[in-house]
C-alpha cells in the first residue's frame, strides 16, 4: 500500500520507519531536556552526574541525528537510518533503567517500546533485543544473588515482557511477508507491463487490421491499422459489436451478410479458420472498401472458443489490378474473333471445290492450317470463359436437368469424332447394385448448356488421348449425389500429373502427349463449373492403363425437381420485356466484356416505322 | 432459289460468305450497315438474313427488334452471327426472335452453312 508521506510515496514498511525514527527523536530529545533540568535543578537527586550527562548526552545525539543525517540518508535509506537510531535509543533506555533501579525501574515500559519496534528491522533483530532483554534478567538475577524470591517477582514481568515481543513479531512477520510479497508482485506487474508494451508494440507494427473479438462480438483489441483503415480509434470501438465497426458486406452485390456468410460466426461455429476475398467494409466516412478477411477462433486452456482474431486488408488496389488483367484479356481475345473467322473462312473457301481449284499439296497445307486456326478459336473460347469464371459468371442459369438425357444426348453427338478415329463409345446407366431395365433418372441443379461443355470435353479428351480401344461413360448415383464417369483406354496419366491437372493451363509434357492438342484449360473450366454447382470431379489413373474422368453433383429429390421446375418457368414468363439494361450492374466495377448494352439505341426501335421509312429514303433501290 | 440477306460489316467475312453461299447456289444480296439492312429487308423480301451483330448506324439487335415490327418482315427467318459470347446477349437475341445465334470464333464456315441449311429447310 502506497501512501504520500513527507512529500513522497511511501509504502507501509517505509512508513514505519519514518514514524519510528520521529518517536525515538522525540524520545531522544524529551529525555534530554528532562535530565538537563533535573540535574540543574536537583543535582544527584535522581542520576548520578556520568550517568545524568551521559543519558542526555545520547538523547541529544539521537534528536540531533534525526535532525541532520536522517533528513539526508533517511530519504533513501529510511530502514538503516532508523536503525541508527533506534540503537541510539536503545543504548540510552538501558542506560536509563540500569539507572532507575534495573528491572524495577519505572522506565522499564520504554525498553518494551524497544522490544516491539526491533521486528520492524528483522526477525533478527527482535531475537537480538530479547537475548539482551535475557542477559539483562539473568546478570540482574545473578546480582541479587540467585534468589528464587527475586526470579518469581519477576516472572510474571519477563513472562508479559516474552509475550508482548512474541506477538509483535508475529505481526511484524506478516509485514515482512507482505512487504516480501508486494515486492515479487510489483516485479511480476513490471514484467507484464514490459510484455504489453512489447504486444503493443507488435499490434502497432503489423500492417493488418487487427481485432479481436469475444463470444459476444464485442471488440477487446483493435490495432493501429484496423484505426486507419475504417476511420474508427480504440476508444470508440472497445466494447462495440465489430459489425458496427466493419459493416461487412458482399463485396459483389452489397448484400448484408447471414449467419451463413458471415465468416466470423462461421468460424466460432464451426471452429475452422477462414479466409475470404469476397467481402467490403465501410469506414467511418462511409467509404467502401474491398478486404482480403481472415478469422480465426481463440480457443481458452479447455478448448471452449472464447472468441475470434480478425485480421483484414484492404485490396482495391489488388481487385483493381486483377480487373484490369482480366479486362485485357477478355477485349484481347474478343478482338481476335473477327481475323480468326475471316481466316477459318478463306481457308474453308479455298478448301471447297466448288469455289475453288487447288492441287494436293495446297490442300494438305491448307486443311492443317485450317485445323490450327480452329484451334486458335478454341483457345479465345477458353480464355474468355476463364476471365468468365474469375468473375464467378461462368455458371449462368440453372435449372434442374435430366442427367441421364443429357449425357446420352452428348454421347450420341460424339459418337461421329469417335469413329473417325475407330473407337467405340457406349453410355451405361445404373444405379449402384442392383441391375434395371429401366435407366434410372437423375436431376441436378445445374446449367445444361455449361454442363453438357463439361461432358463433352471429358468425352473429347478420353477420344484424343486414346489410340485404341474406346471410351465408356457411365452414370451411377445414390440418394445424395449422382456421378459420371468417362473411362478411357488410353495413355493414362502419371501419378505426378494426376494432382496438378484441374488447373489452369497444365499441359502434360512427355513425347507422348505432346502432338496432342489442347488449350490446358479445359480441365480448370470442367472443375470450376462442376465445383460452381456444388459437386466435386477427380481422375483416376495409372500410367499406360487408361484414364477415369467422374464428376459428381448433389442429386435432386423429386419435390425438389418439381419445385425448381416451376421457378424456371416462372421466371420466363416473367422475363421482362429486354429494353434496358439486361443485366444488372454490380457496385464493383465489371470487366466490360462488349455486349448488347453497349450498341443498342431504344429510341430507334421504340418507333420501328419511322427507322424503317427513313431507312428506305437513305437507300433507294439499286438500278 | 432462295435468297440470303447478308447483313456484314466486314469486309473479309462478306466476301468468304457471299463466295460460300453462292457456291451453294443461294441468291446473295449484301448490306454493310444497319439502316441499309432494314431498307433491303424491306424491299428485297429475303428467305433469311444473316445477320451481324456488331455494325454502325443500327446495332444488330436493333435491326431484329425493328425487323420482328414490322409487318413485312416479322416471320423473316434470322441467323444472328457474332463475336459476342455473353450468356445475356444470347437469351437477349432469342427474347427478340432469332432463329440462331452463332459465335463467330466458335464455327467454321461450314457449320454457318448447316445452319442456313436447316433453317430453309424448317417450317
Amino acid at each position: 500500500m502506497k501512501h504520500k508521506y513527507l512529500g513522497g510515496d511511501l509504502d507501509q514498511q517505509q512508513r514505519s520507519y519514518v514514524i519510528l525514527a520521529r518517536v525515538e527523536a522525540a524520545i531522544g530529545l524529551i529525555v534530554s531536556i528532562g535530565v538537563f533540568l533535573s540535574y540543574g535543578l536537583a543535582p544527584g537527586a535522581f542520576l548520578t552526574p556520568v550517568a545524568s550527562f551521559s543519558i542526555a548526552i545520547l538523547g541529544m545525539a539521537a534528536a540531533i541525528y534525526y535532525a541532520t543525517i536522517h533528513q539526508v540518508i533517511g530519504k533513501k535509506n529510511p530502514a538503516t537510518s532508523a536503525l541508527v537510531m533506534s540503537i541510539i535509543t536503545s543504548v540510552n533506555i538501558l542506560l536509563i533503567i540500569a539507572q532507575t533501579g534495573g528491572l524495577d525501574s519505572p522506565y522499564y515500559s520504554l525498553w518494551l517500546l524497544m522490544i516491539v519496534t526491533a521486528g520492524l528491522f528483522s526477525g533478527v533483530a527482535t531475537l537480538i533485543v530479547l537475548g539482551t532483554t535475557a542477559a539483562f534478567y539473568l546478570v540482574s538475577l545473578g546480582l541479587s544473588g540467585f534468589s528464587g524470591h527475586y526470579a518469581g517477582d519477576h516472572l510474571v514481568q519477563l513472562v508479559l515482557t516474552i509475550i508482548a515481543a512474541g506477538l509483535a513479531e508475529w505481526v511484524h512477520s506478516r509485514n515482512r511477508n507482505a512487504g516480501a510479497e508486494s515486492v515479487r508482485v510489483e516485479a511480476l506487474s513490471g514484467q507484464l507491463s514490459e510484455e504489453s508494451l512489447k504486444a503493443q508494440a507488435l499490434m502497432s507494427s503489423i500492417n493488418e487490421g487487427v481485432l479481436v473479438v469475444d463470444t459476444q462480438r464485442r471488440i477487446q483489441l483493435f490495432n493501429k491499422a484496423a484505426q486507419t483503415v475504417t476511420g474508427w480509434d480504440e476508444k470508440t470501438a472497445q466494447g462495440i459489436d465489430y459489425q458496427l465497426v466493419l459493416k461487412l458486406k458482399n463485396g459483389a452485390d452489397d448484400a448484408e451478410l447471414t449467419p451463413q456468410t458471415d465468416p466470423i460466426a462461421r468460424a466460432t461455429t464451426e471452429h475452422t479458420p477462414i479466409v475470404t476475398r469476397d467481402l467490403s467494409i465501410t469506414t467511418q466516412g462511409g467509404r467502401k472498401l474491398l478486404v482480403n478477411l481472415s478469422v480465426s477462433p481463440i480457443y481458452d486452456a479447455k478448448q471452449a472458443v472464447t472468441g475470434a482474431i480478425i485480421l483484414f486488408r484492404d485490396i482495391s488496389e489488388e481487385k483493381d489490378v486483377e480487373r484490369q488483367k482480366d479486362e485485357f484479356v477478355s477485349t484481347a481475345s474478343h478482338e481476335m474473333r473477327t481475323p480468326v473467322a475471316a481466316i477459318e473462312g478463306y481457308l474453308s473457301l479455298a478448301l471447297n471445290p466448288n469455289v475453288a481449284t487447288i492441287d494436293d499439296r495446297a490442300s494438305g497445307y491448307l486443311n492443317k492450317a485450317h485445323d490450327a486456326v480452329q484451334h486458335l478459336g478454341e483457345l479465345f473460347r477458353d480464355l474468355l470463359n476463364v476471365t468468365k469464371a474469375e468473375e464467378g459468371k461462368l455458371q449462368g442459369h440453372s435449372e434442374a436437368v435430366n442427367l441421364t438425357d443429357l449425357v446420352k444426348a452428348a454421347v450420341d453427338d460424339m459418337q461421329f469424332t469417335v469413329q473417325k478415329k475407330s473407337l467405340s463409345l457406349v453410355f451405361q446407366a445404373s444405379s449402384d447394385g442392383a441391375t434395371k431395365t429401366i435407366a434410372p433418372i437423375f436431376y441436378v441443379k445445374a446449367n445444361p448448356e455449361r454442363l453438357r461443355e463439361v461432358v463433352m470435353n471429358l468425352i473429347d479428351n478420353a477420344v484424343k488421348f486414346t489410340a485404341v480401344g474406346g471410351i465408356t461413360v457411365t452414370l451411377t448415383g445414390n440418394d445424395k449425389e449422382a456421378t459420371v464417369a468417362v473411362a478411357d483406354t488410353g495413355l493414362g496419366i502419371a501419378k505426378e500429373d494426376a494432382a496438378h491437372l484441374f488447373q489452369k493451363f497444365y499441359r502434360i509434357d512427355s513425347s507422348a502427349t505432346r502432338t496432342i492438342g489442347g488449350t490446358g484449360l479445359g480441365l480448370y473450366l470442367c472443375r470450376t463449373v462442376i465445383e460452381l454447382f456444388g459437386g466435386r470431379i477427380w481422375v483416376e489413373s495409372e500410367l499406360n492403363k487408361g484414364a477415369t474422368f467422374s464428376f459428381a453433383l448433389p442429386r435432386l429429390t423429386a419435390s425438389q425437381v418439381a419445385a425448381l421446375q416451376a421457378e424456371t418457368a416462372a421466371a420466363a414468363a416473367n422475363a421482362e420485356p429486354l429494353t434496358g439494361p439486361v443485366a444488372p450492374a454490380p457496385t464493383a466495377a465489371p470487366v466490360p466484356t462488349p455486349s448488347a448494352m453497349a450498341i443498342t439505341n431504344p429510341e430507334l426501335t421504340k418507333n420501328a416505322a419511322a427507322t424503317v421509312a427513313a431507312a428506305l429514303a437513305a437507300h433507294p433501290p439499286k438500278k | 432459289m432462295a435468297k440470303i440477306l447478308l447483313v456484314e460489316d466486314d469486309t473479309n467475312l462478306q466476301e468468304i460468305y457471299s463466295a460460300r453461299f453462292m457456291a451453294e447456289s443461294y441468291d446473295v444480296i449484301t448490306a454493310n450497315d444497319g439502316e441499309e439492312a432494314l431498307a433491303t429487308a424491306v424491299r428485297e423480301r429475303p428467305d433469311l438474313i444473316v445477320l451481324d451483330v456488331m455494325m454502325p448506324k443500327i446495332s444488330g439487335f436493333d435491326v431484329l427488334d425493328i425487323l420482328r415490327s414490322t409487318p413485312e418482315t416479322k416471320d423473316t427467318k434470322v441467323i444472328m452471327m457474332t463475336a459476342l459470347s455473353q450468356d445475356s446477349d444470347r437469351l437477349r437475341g432469342e427474347s427478340l426472335g432469332v432463329n440462331k445465334y452463332l459465335i463467330k470464333s466458335q464455327v467454321t464456315l461450314e457449320d454457318v452453312v448447316n445452319a442456313v441449311k436447316q433453317e430453309l429447310a424448317a417450317n
